[in-house]
């Protein structure tokens, strides 16, 4: 290679190299059974209230309702794996198995398994 | 010596090692380089962690997708069921992977290649903006200097927070621009250029950079047009030839993106209401402000130490291109707010209608002051090194100018880096996702806030949003033992043998003809080996006969093969042109026109074989109405209230209807509008819906659609089109008197009412119509 384009080669380099070591900080240990229970039940007990509460934020509007149901429902998750010292994605993952396996929720209301089919708001 | 000549001998020492490095490629892209890397610096540091942000979980998961098609499954990226119940990958407009920085994903996973993308990119922009300025006129000094203010601007510190790594592909925007520019001057390579370029554009995906890149091009071409009408015609039709051929070759080597994307909007369009704008001090402290949080200041930044050296460059004549480029940009970033808009006017182009945020036109203003401020300091630089100059008075103000407008770039490189620090600093970073065991794929209910911790579950969110209203189905499900079923019970069974992104295979035993329906969406380039592929409200099926049946279905879209075949068509003429450049730099014969647009015409050729096979339905199914009927109907359900208010436009409200008229404190009723639309209707119209309670806070829905489906000037006239809008009634409602009033709006045209000509039975109000009154119990 031509030397001239050594500096060039060395700062791509150097930026590669920065990328590649960057570190993962360590994982929150995985949650066991017991626990992924406890999170399905944390998070779906609540499920009726929260989207009562989303309909209320978009009475009209039956995509957006559901939305501002999931950050709620993916909010509650986040704050329970952190307390729990649990990692999030297992937090998700109890809320899929238990929907899938019917856990008991604590809902007063069956659990929706569907989702109203995306339309976003054209007018914000 | 004094300190004054120490400070004078240092600067002249520093210009003349800056203009040493700007003649001097590999030193130049090597001082690029560190440009680049001071600025990425905090993302490259942070390149294993997980962005939080709403909108980088969606954007990333397209990546991570496409990644993992490739490695994992050994498939093209085309089908994506990951997302929203399955969406055609290769289609989505906001996809970024048909670009060559996928190799940095797919070497080194999603989050370091996100990182890295955006390191290689603004290297590519210093040096595209470095090549756009020399060829608008500026020094190699003044184009150094200008090249960090446009590729270091605020937007490419504010998108990698927020994953709009899409919005890196403006960096391609001078590159794109120097090759319609240099096309025109007849140059071969410069149609390779701009095929390039473009269709690197494209195919980094967003719904801006492209669209915003084109106008620029159209403008370059326009600006040529006037400066050379009066005295070179022969140029300027053989100039504007050579443009077309790039335009076309750009077309055709993008096609493998656009044929997709064109599909994917034809099949959903983007619709986009509303009338954005910002005032000018908004506008001020978004391109000149440093960045401040909660505020829009510094979305754009270039800062005021831009404004020394553009305003030199504004005095020089052949600038006024460049000034117009100003004008009209800042003129499209106030949107709504200035009349007339020009922002307005641009939305009535076909693509441009969903162009949201004006303010982003305040990126190629970004790139129009770089290059002004480099032909400032080119024309203070020029001045002072000639020899008439160097004496007196002139020559103290002239380097006096010239100084302080350099070192007024050199300082503003200072908070150009540092934005970018600032804006790494306020993202939300977790560590990445756990792979969790190898597990059959399933569709959950999901949470796109969270979209990227289901993929490396093997599991799909239904939960989705996009831009626009991806076809998705109602009968998704996130609760099943197994996404494959027959639905017919007692029919038969169904076994999954194999199972990837574009490619199921299944065993079915079926005592009776019986369809087989898979947990996902139908899409018009799914295929089957036996039966037929059928949509059912959207999801996708397979009606078989009786019998056993060794069932694959593969997704195959006509699109993604016939983009594909052009593209690699349109390849192989880049490749032939750029070879041809080197023994014939331009274009300069009839021959060597005519040569040309055979060249640029041979992607047509499996472009019209692919077209001229069996059409594709867009849709096999009606639009339906949230609670599942058709939209357009023949008529009036029996129990309609009929209105029959008469709108301006042509436009019939003909009944409003709640699915329950005493209905319940804290429940659902909806609401039905029965519209009726004459042949001619305006094109852009919206209905807006005031909730209006006796007491309390107002609400509206506000809508384009009909029904969330159906847009009014594409459905049939003279039938009932219906227009179901939920309601909840929430608890507080008890015994209040609701009133919703109903009417029609030009959503891009000012957002101005259409005028009621004939109330009807319904009360009037300020051009709305009183649909329905209630008081829940």
């Amino acid at each position: 290679m031509n030397t001239a384009w050594v500096p060039f080669a060395g700062v791509c380099a150097l930026g590669l190299g920065r990328a590649l070591t960057a570190s993962v900080p360590p994982q929150p240990p995985a949650a066991d059974d017991a626990q992924r229970r406890e999170a399905f039940r944390y998070v779906a007990s609540d499920e009726a209230a929260e989207r009562r509460e989303a309909a209320k934020t978009f009475p009209t509007d039956l995509w957006s309702r559901d939305d501002d149901f999931h950050q709620r429902e993916a909010a509650k998750a986040r704050d329970w794996a952190r307390t729990h010292h649990v990692r999030f994605g297992d937090a998700l993952s109890a809320v899929d198995q238990g929907l899938r396996e019917r856990w008991p929720s604590g809902s007063p209301t069956p659990l929706v398994a569907t989702v109203p089919p995306c339309r976003p708001r054209a007018i914000y | 010596m004094s300190p004054a000549r120490h400070l004078l001998t240092f600067v002249g020492g520093s210009y003349r090692t800056a203009r040493y490095v700007a003649q001097n490629t590999p030193l130049r892209l090597a001082l690029f380089a560190t440009l680049a890397l001071a600025a990425a610096w905090p993302l490259l540091s942070s390149a294993s962690m997980l962005n939080e942000f709403r909108d980088a979980h969606v954007l990333a998961h397209y990546e991570t997708a496409a990644r993992d098609s490739v490695l994992h499954w050994h498939q093209a990226p085309l089908w994506d069921p990951y997302y929203c119940g399955g969406m055609y990958l290769l289609g989505t407009p906001q996809a970024r992977f048909l670009s060559p920085t996928f190799l940095f994903t797919l070497f080194f996973g999603e989050a370091r290649g996100e990182a890295l993308t955006a390191f290689a990119m603004m290297i590519v922009g210093l040096e595209g903006t470095f090549r756009y300025a020399r060829d608008r006129g500026a020094t190699r000094f003044g184009a150094l200097l200008a090249a960090p203010l446009f590729a270091l601007s605020g937007i490419f510190a504010v998108s990698p927070g927020l994953g709009w790594i899409g919005f890196f592909g403006f960096e391609l925007l001078p590159w794109l621009a120097l090759g319609v520019r240099r096309a025109l001057a007849r140059e071969r390579m410069a149609i390779v250029l701009t095929a390039v370029a473009a269709a690197w554009c494209v195919g980094f995906g967003g719904t801006y950079a492209a669209p915003i890149a084109a106008l620029w091009c159209a403008f370059e071409v326009a600006e040529f047009v006037v400066t050379r009408a009066r005295r070179d015609r022969l140029g300027l039709v053989s100039g504007i030839g050579v443009a077309a051929a790039g335009a076309a070759l750009a077309m055709a080597l993008a096609a493998v993106r656009l044929w997709p994307i064109m599909q994917t909007l034809a099949d959903a369009p983007r619709m986009i209401g509303g009338t954005p704008g910002n005032t000018w001090p908004v506008l001020v402290r978004m391109f000149f402000f440093p960045m401040r949080p909660e505020t829009d200041n510094g979305e754009f930044y270039l800062g005021f130490w831009v404004v020394p050296a553009a305003l030199l460059g504004l005095s020089r004549r052949r600038s006024i291109g460049l000034s117009v480029a100003v004008v009209l940009c800042a003129w499209l970033a106030a949107g709504y707010e200035v009349r007339p808009s020009l922002f307005a006017a641009l939305r009535e182009l076909p693509f441009y209608t969903t162009l949201r945020y004006p303010e982003r036109f305040l990126i190629p203003l970004g790139l129009a002051a770089a290059t002004l401020a480099g032909r400032g300091i080119s024309l203070a630089e020029t001045y002072a090194r000639t020899p008439h100059a160097r004496g007196g008075r002139r020559r103290f103000v002239t380097l006096a100018a010239f100084t302080v407008a350099s070192l007024a770039i050199v300082i503003d490189v200072g908070p150009l880096v540092a934005q970018h620090a600032l804006h790494a600093r306020e993202r939300w970073l977790s560590p990445p996702p756990v792979a969790g065991e190898a597990s059959p794929f399933h569709q959950a209910r999901g949470s796109r806030w969270a979209l990227e911790y289901y993929e490396p579950m093997q599991r799909g969110s239904l939960s989705c949003w996009e831009a626009y209203p991806v076809p998705q189905s109602p009968l998704l499900r996130g609760d099943l033992k197994s996404e494959e079923r027959v639905v017919e019970p007692g029919a038969g069974t169904v076994t999954e043998r194999s199972w990837s992104p574009n490619a199921i295979d299944l065993d079915v035993t079926l005592s009776r003809p019986a369809t087989v329906a898979v947990n996902q969406n139908w899409h018009s380039g799914w295929r089957s080996s036996v039966g037929e592929v059928k949509s059912d409200h959207g999801l996708l099926t397979v009606a078989l006969p009786e019998g056993t049946h060794a069932l694959s279905l593969r997704f195959e879209p006509r699109s993604a093969t016939g983009g594909a075949l052009v593209s690699l068509v349109a390849a192989a003429v880049v490749v032939f042109l750029g070879v041809r450049a080197r023994r014939a730099p331009r274009v300069s014969t009839l021959r060597d026109g005519v040569v040309l647009a055979l060249l640029v015409a041979t992607p047509l050729v499996p472009l019209v074989a692919m077209a001229a096979g069996p059409s594709q339905k867009t849709s096999p199914e009606p639009p339906l109405t949230p609670d599942g009927r058709p939209v357009v109907a023949e008529g009036l359900d029996e129990g309609a209230v009929r209105i029959d208010a008469k709108f301006a436009d042509g436009v019939v409200l003909e009944a409003a209807t709640l699915s329950n008229p005493d209905p319940a404190a804290a429940s659902d009723v909806n609401l039905e509008l029965d519209w009726r639309r004459s042949p001619q209707v305006d094109p852009g119209l919206g209905i807006f819906v005031h909730i209006e309670p006796s007491s309390g806070t107002a609400q509206n829905g506000d809508h384009i659609l009909l029904s969330g489906v159906l847009a009014p000037e594409d459905a049939p006239p003279d039938k009932t089109l219906r227009d179901v809008i939920p309601l909840f009634v929430p608890e507080d409602a008890r015994g209040k008197t609701w009133k919703i009033w109903v009417g029609l709006w030009h959503v891009r045209r000012g957002g101005s009412r259409v005028r009621v000509v004939d109330g009807g039975h319904a009360q009037v109000d300020a051009d709305r119509v009183l649909a329905v009154s209630f008081v829940p119990r």
